[in-house]
């Protein structure tokens, strides 16, 4: 029995590495976007990439090297970080109650991790059920993010000079992130949340430091929420 | 205050949001609106990253923009008929540079 659920876990491992590696197209060239903005920066290059292990997430990295690389005052760049990241507690609340159960250490690793790949693949994981395993899957998934992800700003910064701007590699995120939602839009609510959410976005583009895309994440929600209880 | 001290407030600041609702939610049930909304919540901040990246890439030009929305419009047909976002790439990005090669 010990052996079968020992196999078990292993598979769950397995396949999470495998989930986190199906990121890894999208992640390490935005990674190294992430990367040439250190280097272009005046900032010290060691700091830049320090906050790829302390913020977990490309705009909020990029929103505050160039903070700092502008000399705004510290309270602003928190500011601006706490508006960027606003959407993590989204994300936090929606996996809150599949941690429940597990100890502090794992709430708090699997906290750290939270990030959109993350979500999408916990998401994923958790709706198939049997908690334990689905655990397992995502600190295996979130570990390869992890160190794609740091890997990946570090060669930005070393190498970002000699990469050609013809690559278009700032344009694979909005791709990628596109790709990802297309298969799930399945239902008239889920298909009302991505539209309404991205043209919120849009409407919303010129509040400071990217709050408008709580504000749009919220309404597209919200919008769904309301079509599917209506269904009903 | 130096710029070491900045980025570690930052990310006492960062982990502080993803732990949050942790903490806010440790017992009893949660709301039930979380339930209701959490199949949304990913489509919908997706969908709202990349529209305010589209949106930005606008602003800088028909010329900057079109070769985007061609790879995104090919990724988001592709990921729906084989189901895989990596695959799509593989067709969006040689659409991204072929349109940009084309547009002025």
């Amino acid at each position: 029995m010990a052996t079968t659920m020992s196999e078990t876990h292993t598979s769950d491992v397995r396949e999470g590495v495998r989930a986190g590696l199906g990121w890894i197209p999208a992640l390490a060239p935005y990674g190294f976007v992430v990367g040439i903005t250190v280097e272009a920066s005046t900032i010290p290059a060691l700091v830049g990439w320090a906050t790829g292990p302390l913020l977990l997430g490309g705009s909020a990295q990029i929103a505050l090297i160039q903070l700092l690389d502008a000399g705004a005052a510290p309270v602003l760049a928190l500011l601006a970080i706490l508006a960027v990241n606003a959407r993590l507690v989204l994300y936090g609340a929606v996996l809150a109650g599949r941690w429940r159960d597990t100890s502090i250490g794992f709430r708090a690793l699997a906290a750290y991790f939270v990030v959109e790949p993350t979500f999408a693949i916990a998401s994923d994981r958790y709706a198939g059920g049997e908690s334990r395993g689905a655990h397992h899957h995502y600190l295996a998934a979130s570990g390869v993010i992890w160190l794609a992800w740091q890997l990946a700003i570090g060669a930005g910064i070393v190498l970002g000079g000699v990469v050609p701007a013809a690559l278009g590699l700032g344009a694979i995120v909005p791709i990628f992130l596109v790709a990802d939602v297309a298969p799930r839009l399945r239902s008239a609510p889920t298909i009302a949340a991505a539209g309404v959410a991205g043209a919120v976005a849009v409407l919303t583009r010129g509040l400071p430091h990217h709050s408008g895309l709580v504000i749009a994440i919220a309404a597209g929600v919200a919008v769904a929420v309301a079509i599917g209880e209506g269904r009903r | 205050v130096s710029v070491w001290a900045v980025v570690l407030a930052a990310g006492a600041v960062t982990f502080g949001l993803r732990v949050l609702p942790l903490v806010l939610l440790r017992s009893g049930e949660p709301p039930t609106w979380i339930g209701r909304s959490a199949g949304y919540v990913l489509p919908a901040a997706f969908s709202a990253l990349a529209a305010s990246s589209l949106a930005a890439t606008a602003s800088q030009g028909v010329s900057a923009v079109a070769p985007v929305l061609a790879a995104v419009a090919v990724a988001a047909i592709a990921a729906r008929r084989v189901g895989s976002s990596t695959t799509a790439l593989l067709y969006a990005m040689p659409t991204l540079w072929l349109v940009a090669a084309i547009v002025p």
